[in-house]
């Protein structure tokens, strides 16, 4: 069968050359009709961290209709091809996914939205020399276990996203406003993030201690914890009215109820990563409200995206309308990177050659929907360091079970409080 | 002393639970002598019942919910035995049946990722997560106190049964001599069934305390697994009165670990299973 297939035919060969003859005829016309771009896509649709990935699908679908007629840059009309790939939220899939897209789909530029795949992708690509552009994880996490080096940054990989710092700097904010006795326990997931958090230089310790904070500290413990009785008897041995440190919703939740049931009764608490999203925040039923949390984005950001000139408010409301979920902080972020990619491609001379469009991204300023990402004058290298701000949850007045509130803009000014910090009350 | 008296008592609640989660694992074994992989997968199933329940059905009582929940899952689990794990028991290599569960896990376990989403779920019990109980200067949890009840009257219960009635009977012969006992009469193929349902209907209440206590998602089950076999192999394989207190020893282990490592998670845990593992073959008693 095979080798009947394989032998040339009369007929084959005939239509073989023919249409060799129109190409070699036409040769503009058969140019202008390959000029694709393909932008490939790595994210988290799926599996642990699918709560980040939850809004990507609807994102895509947006992106798919606006590139639905191509990208006309610097006068030239190219066909958009998008590739996109579920990196189920871990390393190995991610290793698969980076070699599918730089490999074998031969992207011309990567957007990856989880940390796994980050990783997975960075360093394929630029062994490989094609342009990424990654966000959603904290820029040490990314930067740092590759190897960066502020000063010298990567050739062709590129990332957007606030650090790992900003978080604590806003927790600390938020501490100085709510009336407590400065004493602060602390429990840390104990993972490269928790122990980037933890450091006693660069983390928690030393900010605590700069603002005369008594710190409690009971130290990492594992992924698979069930169980804060110990930590819990620490805190209430040192009467601690301010608990934080960096978890995990999975963990918050037991941790949260044997809190309570140990008579322990702190005035706030803010733990990294752990109610990020309103999900993790209605699980605790009726003793959510109050708890504060790092803020990425809110449709309360004055920003308006760079490619449908949406504003935040509105970019929420047609999610909502269309899923009839409530919004995530990941909307904005998501469609950020899509914003970026295209302005990369849009400021490169030629959006298929990577040595042009790496140093258009490593230059690039643009305004999104999540606020500026400035790569041009960044102090570090390859990387575009975005702000954060401190939000509270509180009790929905409208829709929602729990509202976000923005109560501390410290750090990034333009963005308006919209609530008063209040003490937990349990 | 006091602190340590309140740990030792998280410990003791926490190892009820623990035994729970085993339990059914371990009469699936001592029964019909298959390794059910698909344990972990029938715990969270019983939890996502329990919350899909709440969730549609908010003025339903707790208890009420929990008695579904056990019920669905007995069934579930009766069936899959019906379907699946009764045909490849015919096989004489014991390693079919383990495979089928392993699938039958994948299968169930991506179906929930499908229905349900992979996102956590915790059981709301109003105010009974938060209350706690003082007994003089010690402060417990009441939510910890009424699973440890739980547990205990489950293994009461399970104990009496096996002891008093006729499927108990049936339940031992065929435990201790499967071939006399089908000689003897017994229809082999239903009492399989029954165990399986009280198996996954065991399950299911330990998917629904743990949902109570913590929260729940389709990919709990694998880590649930592993504390389901140590508590089986650490209890004696196929003893259910074993099971219990080999929870309640891992339990204390954790809790009580925790209190000069912090960050030991469940090394503890696994290092005294181990050792037991250890003596057990140096004495020569390992099953």
């Amino acid at each position: 069968m095979t080798s009947k297939l394989a032998q040339p035919t009369r007929r084959g060969f005939f239509a073989g050359t023919a249409a060799t003859g129109v190409a070699l005829c036409a040769p503009s016309l058969a140019t202008a009709a390959t000029k694709t771009i393909k932008i490939g896509y790595a994210g988290s649709l799926s599996g642990v961290r699918a709560n980040f990935g939850a809004t990507e699908s609807w994102t895509i679908e947006r992106m798919r209709e606006h590139l639905a007629d191509g990208l006309t840059l610097n006068g030239t009309t190219y066909d958009v091809e998008l590739v996109i790939r579920d990196n189920l939220s871990e390393a190995s899939a991610s290793a698969n996914v980076a070699s599918d897209l730089v490999l074998r789909e031969r992207c011309n530029l990567i957007l990856v939205q989880d940390g796994d795949a980050a990783m997975a992708v960075g360093e394929l690509a630029d062994t490989r020399g094609v342009p990424t552009i990654s966000t959603m994880v904290p820029w040490q996490g990314m930067f740092f276990p590759r190897g960066g080096r502020p000063d010298v940054g990567f050739p062709y990989t590129f990332h957007f996203f606030a650090g790992s710092d900003a978080v604590l700097t806003n927790f600390v904010n938020m501490f100085d406003m709510v009336e407590t006795n400065k004493t602060v326990g602390t429990l840390f997931l104990d993972n490269p993030a928790g122990q980037g958090l933890m450091d006693p230089q660069m983390g928690m310790p030393a900010l605590l201690e700069a603002k005369g904070y008594t710190h409690v500290p009971t130290g990492p413990f594992q992924i698979a914890t069930n169980d804060f009785s110990n930590q819990i008897a620490q805190f209430r041995a040192a009467e601690a009215d301010i608990l934080s440190g960096f978890m995990y919703d999975s963990h918050f939740v037991p941790f949260w109820n044997q809190v309570a049931q140990s008579g322990l009764s702190p005035k706030a608490c803010g733990m990294a990563a752990a109610f990020l999203f309103s999900s993790a925040v209605e699980a605790l039923g009726d003793r959510g409200d109050g708890l504060l949390t790092e803020v990425w984005w809110t449709p309360d950001f004055p920003f308006e995206s760079s490619v449908t000139g949406q504003s935040a408010q509105a970019l929420a409301a047609a999610w909502e309308e269309d899923t009839g979920a409530q919004w995530t902080q990941p909307l904005g972020y998501g469609h950020a990177l899509w914003e970026v990619g295209l302005a990369a491609l849009a400021r490169a001379d030629d959006p298929l050659d990577p040595d042009s469009l790496a140093p258009a991204i490593g230059s690039l300023n643009v305004d999104t929907i999540v606020g500026p990402v400035d790569f041009a004058g960044s102090p570090v290298k390859s990387v575009a360091i975005t702000d954060l701000v401190g939000g509270q949850w509180r009790r929905g007045t409208g829709k929602h079970a729990y509202d976000l509130k923005i109560v501390n803009n410290a750090t990034m000014p333009q963005i308006p409080t919209d609530a008063d910090i209040i003490p937990l009350s349990l | 002393m006091t602190a340590l008296f309140e740990l030792l008592l998280q410990g003791v609640t926490l190892g009820g639970l623990y035994g729970v989660i085993g339990a059914g694992l371990a009469l699936t074994f001592g029964v019909l002598r298959v390794v059910n992989l698909s344990h972990g997968e029938l715990i969270t199933i019983g939890a996502f019942i329990a919350v899909g329940v709440t969730a549609l059905a908010p003025t339903v009582p707790v208890l009420a919910v929990l008695v579904l929940a056990c019920a669905l899952c007995a069934a579930l689990g009766g069936l899959l035995q019906v379907a699946f794990v009764e045909r490849a028991m015919h096989f004489r290599d014991p390693m079919v049946p383990m495979l089928v569960t392993f699938g039958i896990a994948v299968i169930l376990r991506n179906l929930l990722v499908e229905t349900a989403g992979a996102d956590l779920r915790g059981l709301n019990v109003g105010g009974l997560a938060q209350a706690s109980l003082q007994l003089g200067p010690v402060i417990i949890g009441a939510l910890p106190v009424v699973t440890l009840g739980i547990a205990v009257v489950v293994f009461a219960g399970l104990a009496a049964v096996i002891r008093h009635t006729r499927f108990g009977r049936e339940v031992r012969a065929l435990s201790d001599r499967p071939d006399i006992a089908a000689l003897m009469g017994i229809r082999v193929a239903r009492v399989h069934v029954k165990v399986a349902a009280l198996a996954a209907g065991l399950a299911a209440l330990a998917g629904v305390l743990l949902a109570m206590r913590a929260s729940v998602s389709p990919y709990s089950g694998v880590s649930y697994l592993l504390i389901a076999f140590e508590v089986v192999v650490l209890g004696g394989l196929g003893s259910t009165r074993g099971a219990f207190a080999a929870g309640v020893l891992l339990g204390v282990t954790q809790v009580l670990s925790a209190w000069w490592d912090s960050n030991a998670g469940l090394l503890y845990v696994h290092l005294v299973f181990f050792s037991i593992l250890v003596l057990r073959a140096m004495t020569g008693r390992l099953s």
